[in-house]
């Protein structure tokens, strides 16, 4: 069959027309193929410069020639000057006047490429920007949806909850802890006798602490606080603000608790060591926290004696607390 | 006793390599082998040319020669001086790359394609006989009015071929590429936009769902670097980015490994004045798949699959069709085996001689 000429272009031809068959057929099973080559087109368009996509908008190179001769053409309909006048007919006048016009023509098509090449930059500068922003974006939802790979300082240890329990001894108010999680912090708290509620943004963070009966509210924490009156707590118990909120908002909260707490009241911030961080909360978590020394001076700063501890066999190696004059 | 006729070569760009290159230096031997006194010139030498050709510049105090022959393959300050020179011309026409195709990526290479269509006019008008590389090339001449051209194809470098018998080519001659192990699509060719190299990318995007080994190597230098830019942001923006390799420029032992190594050779241009690399694959044994367009047809001759519509889902038919049906694919390495026979040098030298034969024995030529 395929030992002479014939044979073998009839041979091919039929392998041709099965293959063109066979990508009708897929295309027919398959809705999605169709789609999938009309977005495949539209990336080329976006990856290409704006004269040279010729596949995604559907022109042929033959096409995008004729639509720029049709442009140059419109541009000399639109000159004010005239090659052809005064003496257009005049020989040798004429020849020249050609060649200026073939250099004009030649020039702003010169243009459109430059005016092409900007474009292709611009576009793509664009669509860089464009990237870095979803970037960014992804990166505020994930601190958002954080809690659910990380919780480095929420779901604390014994040591941290009798450490802390320890620290607000002397209380005989309530004492609320901001970002509270499970409520390991707030068990620790009640079993030593003291009133204690927490608060989280997080409803699945608090879930289990529920269920185990503590008094576990969903709410933003600088929100929470304000709505307390003035002096009202014994303590403030801070967590994974630490790891978490913005400057304001640690600026803000810090003023809450110390407006909710009596003059006689504690404010404890627990930090765990930002130099030790490993696993997912090195890889996931965005910023370092602040370091103790920063806590110590941010309450300072607004008039609290404070005291530093350091804290072993736990995750949270140190504890802040802070006591306003 | 008459004297040696005097012969002058001119080429724009030269580089042993290159497949116009590779031809002007062979047909240089052929015209020393009949007698002739040749010399190659060329309008821009490198460490790589200097001992081979001279700069054109020079060429006004040589002896004048009896023939010119010009390698027109892309536009040059060069022809300016050849048209300006009273001897005999003959034109050797690989084709020229239609300017549209660079304008939106490489102004500069747009203009010089311009330029050389230009320059080709007035060069037939010039020429007096003529040599194209396939009848697609041969009709540009004639619908140039250049009446008398021949269509020879253009020589090639046997150290491009296997040196006996096709090897056994690819990973996938049972079909298991089907399976979604290895796969490997080829396509040799500088990265140009007449090229579509993109087309490639966007049809691996498709075959890479059903075959998920399946790899696309391109190898060649860039022509374009915008054009190489986006052929990798296109890629990444596919998903296929770790599935395509970009080769660049190799040695010719490297050619022979990827040619060894792949198991279809698909080639998407829309402008080849020839396409060497087809015949290569054909001669390494490995099928053809490629787009209808320009001179590919006449290259690959019913030797290959011819598609007519290049859409992803097409390509992607083809090559799984080409590498997962073991009948058509022998077929296919059978007729190719045998059409890069009929182009292979030691076929197509003979015919080149014997029109320079007589050529330079006509009474055409200044003597």
């Amino acid at each position: 069959m395929l030992n002479d000429a014939t044979g073998a272009r009839e041979y091919v031809n039929r392998i041709q027309a099965e293959i063109t068959e066979e990508a009708h057929q897929r295309r027919e099973s398959n809705p999605t193929l169709a789609i999938q080559e009309r977005e495949i087109n539209q990336a080329w368009t976006r990856s290409a410069p704006s004269a040279a996509a010729v596949r995604g908008d559907g022109a042929s190179p033959a096409e995008v020639k004729a639509h720029s001769e049709h442009l140059l053409g419109c541009i000399d309909d639109l000159s004010l000057l005239s090659v052809d006048a005064p003496v257009g007919k005049r020989k040798g006048v004429r020849q020249l006047k050609g060649t200026v016009r073939a250099l004009t023509r030649w020039y702003l098509r010169y243009l459109a490429d430059q005016v092409n090449a900007f474009n292709h930059f611009l576009v793509g500068f664009l669509r860089s920007a464009e990237q870095r922003i979803a970037r960014l974006e992804g990166d505020a939802h994930a601190a958002e949806i954080m809690g659910e790979f990380v919780d480095p300082v929420l779901d604390a240890d014994h040591v941290l909850g009798q450490a802390v329990a320890d620290q607000l001894s002397q209380c005989d108010g309530p004492v609320a802890v901001v970002s509270c999680g499970s409520g390991r912090i707030v068990s620790a708290l009640v079993q030593a006798g003291i009133t204690a509620h927490g608060v989280d943004d997080s409803v699945d963070a608090i879930n289990d602490g529920v269920n185990e009966g503590l008094d576990l509210r969903v709410a933003a924490p600088s929100e929470h606080l304000s709505r307390i009156a003035d002096g009202s707590l014994s303590g403030v118990v801070l967590t994974r603000f630490v790891e978490r909120r913005g400057p304001v908002e640690l600026s803000t909260l810090i003023d809450e608790a110390l407006r909710c707490v009596t003059p006689s009241g504690r404010i404890v911030v627990a930090v765990a060591d930002l130099s030790a961080r490993s696993g997912p909360e090195a890889e996931l978590l965005r910023g370092t926290g602040l370091s103790p020394q920063t806590w110590a001076h941010l309450l300072r700063k607004r008039g609290c004696v404070v005291e530093v501890s350091a804290l072993t066999g736990s995750r949270v190696t140190t504890l802040v607390t802070a006591q306003p004059q | 006793m008459s004297r040696r006729p005097v012969v002058h070569q001119f080429i724009p760009s030269l580089a042993k390599r290159d497949a116009v290159g590779f031809h002007t230096f062979a047909l240089d031997e052929l015209l020393r082998e009949l007698g002739a006194d040749s010399t190659i010139y060329t309008a821009h030498i490198n460490s790589e040319t200097k001992d081979l050709a001279r700069h054109y510049r020079s060429h006004v105090r040589d002896p004048n020669p009896d023939l010119i022959v010009y390698q027109a393959s892309i536009g040059s300050p060069m022809a300016d001086y050849v048209l300006g020179r009273p001897e005999p011309l003959m034109l050797n026409y690989h084709n020229m790359t239609p300017p549209e195709f660079c304008y939106g990526w490489d102004a500069t290479l747009g203009a010089e394609l311009d330029l050389g269509r230009r320059q080709l006019a007035r060069l037939c008008r010039r020429a007096f006989i003529a040599v194209a590389d396939s009848d697609y090339n041969a009709r540009d001449l004639t619908e140039l009015k250049l009446k008398r051209v021949e269509v020879i194809p253009v020589l090639t470098d046997d150290a491009l071929f296997p040196v006996d018998e096709p090897p056994t080519p690819g990973s996938a001659l049972d079909g298991s590429a089907l399976d979604g192990s290895a796969l490997t699509v080829l396509f040799v060719g500088r990265l140009a936009p007449n090229k579509c190299q993109h087309d490639l990318l966007a049809a691996m995007a498709v075959v890479r769902q059903r075959i998920p080994g399946a790899e696309l190597v391109l190898v060649g230098s860039s022509s374009s670097d915008r054009y190489e830019q986006s052929l990798r942001e296109f890629a990444a923006e596919l998903g296929i980015a770790d599935a395509v390799r970009f080769e660049g420029s190799v040695s010719v032992s490297d050619l022979g490994s990827w040619y060894r190594r792949a198991d279809v050779f698909v080639c998407l241009s829309e402008h080849e004045g020839f396409c060497v690399p087809i015949l290569e694959a054909m001669a390494w044994g490995v099928p053809v798949v490629a787009f209808d367009a320009a001179a590919v047809p006449d290259t690959v001759a019913d030797a290959g699959v011819i598609l007519d519509d290049k859409s992803p889902a097409v390509v992607a038919s083809a090559i799984e069709r080409v590498v997962g049906d073991e009948s058509v694919r022998r077929n296919l390495v059978e007729l190719g085996s045998a059409r890069a026979k009929e182009l292979r040098t030691s076929v197509v030298r003979p015919r080149l001689r014997d029109f320079f034969v007589e050529l330079l024995k006509s009474g055409e030529l200044r003597r």
